[in-house]
């Protein structure tokens, strides 16, 4: 078993997770309730990462953040090192590359909530984010379930941003999937197949609970 | 000087009606208030821009001498501070929340003694005591109503504002409820503005009317005094005629004089 590259895609998910529920759902929050007329760039923005090949975001991530480049150095200087074949270069190329996965989810389940209540709670002389925690959030919450599990799931079976930024560093830019294609390539079928099987089965029982949970009421709160 | 509402406010709907009201009236004495008009006269517009939740594009809210409104001086009391009881049409409750915790939503601020012994209290002049722990999945309409009520009257408004109390319920309890919504608002000891186009409605809770047809407030007086002398055929149209005073007897007496 790869060990290494189990645990390596597991925190890197695990973090993508995070950084995208604290970032992702501001974001999703303002795009559910904003009436700008050019929030359709912002959407297409965010959607970006569905249509574009992984490779054209690593070109421009390796190009835009390499160590020549402004934007390079500054990252350099916070992280401690250069951004090629880094962890939190392939922390920050996972937490664009996943954004549509937990922007969208999150977006649609805040949109969900019914405008209404939220007045109710502002008349009552509750602030905004006060609301958005004890009404929004509690009502959006198997959205942003969903969302959740959709980015850790979908960082876990990241292929092409990870060999573009990443590289293939044992512990520390191997993930599992690049972990499969060395097998493949050094024809060791056996180990191949053993971690191929692994992230086939996890992954559907992560998509089988997102739709499971979409399909039924999980809280009691959201039967209608 | 006397407390007053005072509004004078401007809506557009792009591509739609627009509402320009403009009235003002007394805090103290009588305490309920109705909007009356056909629906689409722009009564919720009106009640919605009191409330601080839709923002006029010009004129003023004042309130007992208090500016909540000013687009010229680009004054807007958000919703928060302007201490406002607002009853949504269909209640809008916390569908997460029990009713002890819908009860006690607003009363955030207060020591947490001091909440249950507000949220207690209000259960009881409510009637709704033996539901505090109910979901509101689990209440029938008037009780739905009677905890809207009392969520709004928790904090202790300076304004009441009722969207169609009645209209979410079938007829019958409509009927029953009537004059039970007219006790509460006279218990509340709190200045009311109810929207309704039910002229039965209008009767039966308000003290004060105002009419307001295609965004403009047409008349405003007692209700008796509406109903009987409408200011123009519009208004005469819209009141009924005086037709209301008598289906509304058994609510309240149609035979004062007029």
């Amino acid at each position: 078993m790869d060990t290494a590259a189990l645990l390596l895609s597991a925190e890197l998910a695990a973090l993508t997770t995070l950084i995208l529920l604290l970032a992702g759902l501001p974001l999703a929050a303002w795009l559910a309730s904003t009436r700008w007329r050019f929030r359709f760039l912002v959407e297409a923005v965010v959607a970006l990462p569905l249509v574009l090949p992984p490779t054209v975001l690593g070109f421009y991530l390796l190009t835009g953040l390499g160590p020549h480049s402004p934007a390079g150095r500054l990252f350099a200087a916070v992280a401690g090192h250069p951004f090629p074949f880094s962890f939190a270069g392939l922390l920050l190329a996972s937490v664009l590359y996943s954004l549509p996965f937990a922007v969208q989810p999150f977006a649609g389940a805040l949109a969900g909530v019914d405008r209404r209540l939220v007045e109710a709670s502002h008349t009552l002389g509750v602030s905004r984010l006060a609301t958005f925690f004890r009404v929004t959030l509690p009502l959006a919450w198997p959205g942003v379930l969903a969302g959740a599990v959709l980015t850790f799931a979908h960082t876990i079976g990241e292929f092409g941003v990870v060999l573009m930024v990443g590289g293939n560093i044992p512990g520390r830019t191997r993930t599992l999937s690049v972990a499969i294609f060395d097998h493949v390539e050094a024809l060791e079928y056996g180990a191949a197949h053993r971690t191929a099987a692994l992230l086939l089965t996890s992954s559907f029982a992560v998509l089988a609970l997102v739709y499971a949970l979409q399909r039924r009421p999980f809280f009691r709160w959201n039967e209608r | 000087m006397e407390r007053a509402l005072t509004f004078d406010i401007v809506r557009r709907f792009p591509g739609g009606p627009t509402v320009a009201a403009r009235a003002a009236w007394p805090l103290d004495g009588a305490p309920v208030t109705v909007l009356f008009g056909p629906s689409g006269s722009g009564k919720t517009t009106v009640l919605r821009a009191l409330a601080g939740l839709d923002r006029p594009e010009a004129g003023s809210i004042d309130f007992g001498g208090e500016r909540w409104f000013d687009a010229g001086a680009r004054i807007d009391v958000p919703p928060q501070r302007r201490g406002v009881g607002l009853l949504f049409q269909e209640y809008a409750l916390f569908p997460h929340l029990s009713v002890a915790a819908n009860l006690a939503f607003g009363l955030h601020r207060l020591p947490r003694a001091e909440r249950e012994g507000r949220v207690a209290g209000l259960a009881e002049r409510f009637g709704l005591a033996g539901l505090l722990g109910r979901r509101p999945g689990q209440l029938s309409g008037g009780q739905k109503q009677r905890v809207a009520l009392a969520r709004a009257l928790a904090p202790q408004p300076r304004l009441l504002l009722l969207d169609e109390p009645l209209s979410a319920l079938d007829a019958p309890t409509r009927e029953e409820l009537r004059g039970e919504l007219r006790h509460l608002l006279e218990q509340a000891g709190v200045p009311a503005i109810v929207v309704t186009h039910d002229r039965v409605e209008a009767h039966a809770l308000g003290d004060r009317l105002a009419v307001l047809i295609d965004g403009v407030i047409r008349q405003v007086g007692p209700v008796e005094e509406v109903f009987s002398t409408p200011v123009d055929d519009e208004v005469a149209r819209v009141v009924g005629l005086g037709v209301a005073a008598k289906m509304a007897g058994p609510v309240r007496s149609a035979t004062r004089p007029a």
